[in-house]
């Protein structure tokens, strides 16, 4: 099923497919899986994100237009079910998932401590509201265009633009604090 | 702040891919795979769901016309619509001689 297009295996899904829809989540799971955790900022609650939002996807084919394309509208949904978590797992716990101290929303860099890499984004990308790390995640790391994210996000193009500009000057100092370290071994 | 249109900056791209990515993608296909056909096809009810709003719009318009249709009869005077008594009272019909006798000669 390699050569054939959302599309067309979107429509079989739609006709109760299995197997197509199948195909369609081996395709898109490694992304579903980044956009959710870039929401969620935990690697198992955005599993959980993604696999509802797939579920929920598999449910509610019959509304996908076919005219427009499948992956922006599959990640809408991924999207929304990752909020949705959010939310919830905020009234849990009673407290926002955004426990950052204050004073390494200001430096990020400062509170990122360890070495590696991917750890240090990470923690990096904890510090920004939750719509720039949607916007800067949506369009450097996973390609999509502003007024695609715009529509996903339910916010304006300049909105988006401007999200993608803040959201990078922070990891871009982080990412230079890193050099730093780097170079001064 | 940019142009009008943002360049992608693909080095920063790779790096968050790699960072939130965690290589077990296989895993987790595999697990959702497996909730899809444990979920089955989509159902009748996602079928309705569908049409749910062009079922709700064409009932709408349906109720829409029936009522105008209605209101529209009841409003329109029926042609030469007299009542019964009027047309016996006016000696000229079968039957008007009958209910004027028997009008005169009631005690």
């Amino acid at each position: 099923m390699t050569g054939v297009d959302d599309a067309a295996l979107a429509a079989r899904a739609a006709q109760g497919d299995a197997e197509a829809f199948g195909e369609l989540v081996a395709r898109h799971a490694p992304m579903a899986r980044r956009v959710a955790h870039a929401v969620l900022e935990n690697a198992e609650d955005a599993d959980d994100a993604a696999q509802e939002g797939f579920l929920s996807a598999w449910t509610n084919l019959g509304r996908y237009d076919a005219s427009r394309a499948f992956r922006p509208w599959l990640m809408q949904i991924v999207v929304n079910a990752a909020r949705d978590l959010r939310r919830r797992r905020r009234v849990r716990a009673t407290e926002p998932l955004d426990t950052v101290p204050a004073q390494a929303r200001d430096d990020p860099a400062r509170e990122a401590g360890n070495t590696d890499l991917g750890e240090r984004l990470r923690e990096a990308l904890a510090t920004l509201p939750e719509r720039q790390r949607l916007a800067v995640t949506l369009f450097d790391a996973e390609g999509y265009s502003q007024a695609e994210i715009a529509r996903m996000l339910g916010i304006p193009e300049g909105t988006v633009k401007s999200d993608v500009f803040h959201g990078r000057r922070a990891l871009r100092t982080v990412l230079g604090h890193v050099k730093e370290e780097w170079d001064a071994r | 702040m940019h142009g009008d249109n943002l360049q992608r900056d693909e080095a920063l791209g790779a790096m968050l891919r790699e960072a939130l990515g965690d290589g077990r993608d296989a895993f987790f296909v595999t697990r959702v795979q497996a909730r899809v056909r444990a979920a089955g096809a989509p159902g009748w009810d996602a079928v309705l769901a569908r049409w749910f709003w062009q079922g709700l719009l064409a009932a709408a318009a349906s109720l829409a016309i029936a009522g105008w249709s209605v209101l529209r009869h009841d409003a329109t005077p029926v042609a030469g619509g007299e009542s019964v008594a009027v047309q016996l009272l006016d000696g000229t019909r079968p039957g008007s001689d009958v209910l004027m006798m028997a009008m005169t000669e009631a005690p």
